[in-house]
């Protein structure tokens, strides 16, 4: 079976920031081709984000190890044979295998490294704290796993991106990030961890995964996401647009370290895949390029070689954006109609407006109702009243919509009449299956 | 391939002030010493955003008495400030400001990418109204349970033990306390602790380095590390002003 996965490609920049106060980039990227047992290509990518205090002071030593160390673990475990029950096996294999291996063999490597060169006072993980994302991709499946404040961005032919992953951890406050210098840290990985097989009609999308600098640095998360999409199709054209186009994110937005790494699967019948390397190659990171010039560059011309059917797709998506057509709209039509009648309750019209304004930015949808998460749990077990939550439409309009779509006996969602959006509903839905109910008590 | 027409932004950092205006304050210069100790601190703290272009910093502040009013409602560019003195009069409606705050601090409007917040309280008394229903709601909300909280105490009769309910309990680390509030004994005092919150605490805050999250069942308690305080302020023998309150 031929691997529809082009070879990724990734870019590590030091944030504006940290130029500035002289600190080194402590983020790393690794991006690699590998071949399986039955001699398949696999490919792979990991991004790592050190931390940034005076306790992680070698923490760009512990990310580029922790890239290091997830490549030579998925090398190994690919080498070595596929789990015995198919996709159920590497599954099991992404929540639990492999973060057991990677954090012992980061340990291990940065143990070593600090016998190598020791510093002042004694050795502990947390100086080379750092998170890790992974994406290993296969002819048949893709997955995830990692833990800590990395982002994934699933971008499809026609432009519409997604975020698929992003820390959604209580403990994860602030600035707070889980870390594989924590003693649990491999038991972190399970809720980060996901395999997705390949289905042969879906062999045409791209997959952004990042860094926390990246996100932070735009204004919304619809700005992230056209920004993950623009990232993958210029790749796509230009590897060497990325280091260009981080040092701009960084120095306009949050000034933080920014890296991105981006695999891309292509439909059959398009381009073909290099054939695969006789043994496991790395794809380093491009080599640093001059700053940004200040102003967007103009349309360049495409490249001479045939472009990937991705590239073109998301041409279309963004020059559709760019022109202001609402292609998100486009994307997911709103079927349902608000009310025409002028509400005159304040809490009715502020409802109405929360429900216009959620439903103009579907991509956002599935974040903002995962930020609430708390209260969809607290909703389900009892413990808020949503009929009070209701009553003060007025001053949290989300909550009372929450509120009044708690799953009911009667089939017909109050939202509907609301004119909600399919999205809407089907976000609620969502949200509300992941929040569990509160256990029965048999007397 | 063009740059792509999204909005980079650098991260607003939201700075909130909560003063005890109750009367009280009038006693003893303490409302004319909180006034001139912000409205000095302006400079620096400006100077402070400046340097540091990655973070917005806004300010806000609350006033409370017989009740919680804003006393600069909208989150104002800190180069743009023009602090308008405070007036002290009526009780002390601590609980209500914390509300006020905590409505504030809800997403939206609060940005989702705003850095953690730096909230200042400051009194000389104790609360009289429901202080506690007030500081429930306030950690209820995410950013408030993210931000810096720092309380800075006015004299003998300030209730310490709920300016520590509101800032949280940290435990002693390697060579640093226990949190506690600040405590302000005179004007000079009080203008320092107030230059060290706005300039020290604004820079640590708007360059956040990620950090780890403590353990899965206890989060961390402080979410910025805190610069040190100065050396005159932390021994108050080093420096007694003309009027101790």
């Amino acid at each position: 079976m031929v691997n529809p996965w082009v070879a990724p490609i990734g870019a590590s920049r030091a944030g504006a920031a940290h130029l500035r106060a002289g600190r080194p980039c402590q983020d790393a990227v690794l991006c690699g081709e590998l071949r399986d047992a039955a001699g398949q290509s696999v490919m792979l990518m990991a991004v790592a984000d050190g931390h940034g205090g005076r306790r992680y002071r070698r923490s760009e030593v512990g990310s580029r190890l922790a890239c290091e160390t997830a490549l030579a673990v998925v090398a190994d475990a690919l080498a070595a044979a596929a789990p015995g029950d198919g996709e159920g096996g590497w599954s099991r294999w992404l929540a639990h295998d492999l973060p057991e291996m990677v954090q012992c063999r980061w340990l291990e490597a940065v143990q070593a490294h600090w016998q190598g060169d020791p510093g002042e006072g004694d050795f502990e993980p947390l100086l080379y704290g750092s998170t890790l994302g992974l994406v290993v991709m296969t002819s048949r499946w893709w997955g995830h796993t990692g833990l800590g404040d990395w982002d994934l961005v699933r971008v499809e032919a026609d432009g519409r991106a997604r975020l698929l992953e992003e820390e959604n951890e209580p403990t994860a406050l602030g600035e707070a990030t889980c870390s594989l210098c924590q003693p649990q840290a491999a038991s972190l990985f399970a809720r980060r961890a996901a395999l997705h097989p390949l289905a042969p009609e879906e062999r045409d999308f791209a997959l952004v995964l990042c860094t926390d600098g990246i996100r932070k640095s735009c204004a919304s998360d619809g700005d992230f996401l056209t920004l993950a999409a623009w990232l993958a199709r210029s790749a796509a054209e230009t590897a060497g647009i990325l280091p260009e186009a981080l040092d701009r994110i960084s120095r306009e937005g949050s000034g933080d370290d920014v890296t991105v790494a981006i695999g891309r699967s292509e439909a059959p019948g398009e381009e073909l895949p290099p054939p695969p390397p006789a043994q496991a190659k790395q794809t380093p990171p491009p080599p640093p390029s001059p700053p940004a010039a200040p102003e967007a560059s103009p349309p360049r011309p495409l490249p001479r070689r045939r472009r990937p059917a991705i590239g073109r797709a998301l041409v279309i998506g963004l020059a559709l954006a760019a022109a202001g057509a609402g292609w998100l709209a486009l994307v997911w039509p709103r079927t349902q109609p608000p009310p025409q009648a002028a509400p005159t309750s304040p809490g009715l019209r502020a409802a109405l407006a929360e429900v216009e304004r959620l439903c103009s930015q579907p991509a956002t949808l599935p974040l903002e109702l995962r930020r609430r998460r708390d209260l969809f749990v607290a909703l389900r077990q009892g413990r808020q009243d949503p009929a009070r939550l209701k009553a003060a439409a007025a001053s949290d309009p989300l909550a009372a919509l929450i509120a009044a779509d708690l799953p009911a006996a009667h089939p017909r969602r109050p939202l509907q009449a609301l004119g909600a959006c399919p999205a809407l509903l089907e976000a609620l839905s969502r949200q509300w299956a992941e929040s569990p109910a509160p256990a029965t008590v048999i007397p | 391939m063009p740059f792509p027409d999204v909005k980079l932004a650098n991260r607003p950092l939201h700075f909130l002030y909560l003063c005890d205006c109750s009367g009280s304050m009038a006693a003893s210069g303490k409302m004319q010493a909180l006034n001139q100790a912000i409205r000095q601190s302006l400079p620096g703290m400006a100077a402070v955003a400046r340097d540091n272009p990655e973070a917005r910093v806004l300010v806000r502040a609350v006033r409370f008495a017989d009740h919680a009013v804003w006393h600069i409602e909208t989150p104002t560019p800190v180069d743009q400030l023009e602090w308008r003195d405070l007036q002290a009069g009526g009780i002390t409606a601590m609980g209500e400001a914390l509300k006020l705050v905590a409505a504030a601090l809800q997403t939206p409007p609060m940005e989702v990418r705003a850095l953690p917040p730096v909230l200042v309280l400051i009194s000389d008394g104790q609360p009289t109204d429901d202080f506690a229903a007030g500081l429930e709601a306030l950690l209820r909300v995410p950013w408030a349970q993210k931000a810096v909280r720092l309380a800075i105490a006015l004299g003998h009769d300030a209730d310490l033990e709920v300016l520590q309910r509101f800032i949280g309990t940290e435990p002693a680390t390697a060579g640093r306390s226990p949190r506690r509030p600040l405590q302000a004994s005179n004007a000079t005092s009080l203008a320092q602790y107030i230059q060290w919150a706005s300039t020290a605490v604004v820079g640590a805050a708007s360059m956040p380095a990620s950090r780890v999250s403590e353990t899965p069942l206890e989060p961390a308690a402080g979410n910025i590390p805190l610069p040190d305080l100065p050396p005159t302020v932390l021994d108050p023998t080093d420096d007694v002003g003309p009027l101790v309150w």
